[in-house]
């Protein structure tokens, strides 16, 4: 057994996949909360992967919301979306490009000091987005459409911890939106951003009014921007020129 | 005569900017009110009419009341379908 840091909390999974997950390093000051079984996991990486984010999410003292999240040179980008939107790419792209990893997945903060976990997480990409990339697909890695790269074979993985002094804070929310078209970045509503967190979050329902404060605050202290992009690292180069 | 409508306890409420953000801890449902809806929003306290509502702010505005009061309306009817309202009780 093996034992992951995810969203706060570490997480133990079947050893035969330690060098899939190399880039979620334990920690050991954060608490234990479960493990997965063999049986229970079969032996396809990307699964293993969602049981041990759900168990990490059901446990995490953190406030998690879904969307990815990569550093700047002064701070924190946070990019928020559902899956099989495009975030995953758009992600890929920003990291290919400079940006250093945090999460593809999910912004987790903590609703007081609103210091964000970083969740280096493997990237599950498609054929079409590995293409895009200049990564070459390869079928021996793939789980059924989409094949899972590790963080460290994109970039710089930054990693952080809610628990820092001083906090890594966000600094840029930018709500893309995939589409035909030119590619654009402009200023955009932090109220939307607002409603966007809190739409996505996994588990501000446990303490709903501190969650809700908590990302206002997060977002009163950013810049929110509204991207159009059909491709992503063309948005990409345009965050990296301006962020 | 339509009772006048009031706002759903409790809402949590933070200003951003020049919006207003509510937030119904009970169902998670947030909004985001531009300066004209904060303003309606602000106004439905369980007593005052909607029409007296649209008197109030088209005399604020300085515009006639038939200016805005689709605007109003359909801001009333949007908190009301996202359950930031319920219609007060006599």
């Amino acid at each position: 057994m093996t034992t992951l840091r995810m969203l706060g909390v570490r997480v133990g999974v079947p050893e035969e996949f330690a060098d899939w997950f190399a880039d979620l390093a334990d920690d050991a000051e954060q608490p234990h909360v479960g493990q997965l079984s063999g049986q229970a996991t079969g032996s396809d990486p990307l699964a293993v992967l969602t049981s041990a984010t759900l168990l990490a999410v059901e446990h995490s003292e953190l406030l998690c919301m879904h969307a990815g999240v990569v550093a700047g040179q002064n701070g924190l980008v946070v990019l928020p979306g559902v899956s099989g939107l495009g975030k995953t790419t758009l992600v890929a792209a920003l990291v290919q490009s400079g940006f250093g990893y945090v999460s593809d997945e999910a912004l987790a903060i903590d609703r007081a000091k609103l210091g964000v976990e970083s969740f280096a997480r493997p990237l599950a990409l498609s054929a079409a987005s590995c293409d895009l990339l200049g990564l070459d697909f390869s079928a021996t890695d793939s789980a059924g459409a989409e094949m899972l790269v590790r963080p460290s074979e994109l970039g710089r993985i930054s990693s952080i911890r809610a628990s820092d002094v001083p906090a890594t804070n966000v600094n840029e929310i930018v709500l893309a939106q995939r589409g035909p078209g030119a590619t654009s970045l402009r200023p955009g509503r932090r109220g939307e951003a607002v409603v966007e967190l809190l739409t996505r979050s996994f588990n501000s329902f446990r303490q709903p009014t501190d969650s809700f404060h908590a990302i206002v605050e997060t977002v009163r202290n950013a810049r929110v921007w509204r991207a159009c992009y059909s491709d992503a690292r063309e948005l990409a180069e345009l965050m990296r020129a301006r962020f | 005569m339509p009772r006048p409508p009031t706002r759903i306890a409790p809402v949590v409420e933070e200003e951003l900017d020049d919006d207003v953000c509510v937030y119904l801890p009970a169902t998670n449902q947030a909004m985001v009110l531009n300066r004209t809806a904060a303003d309606v929003w602000r106004l439905l306290d369980g007593q005052t009419s909607v029409e007296t509502i649209i008197t109030a702010l088209a005399h604020a505005y300085s515009v006639d009341a038939d200016d805005i009061r689709a605007d109003v309306l359909a801001v009333v009817d949007d908190l009301r379908s996202r359950g930031f309202l319920s219609e007060s009780s006599d």
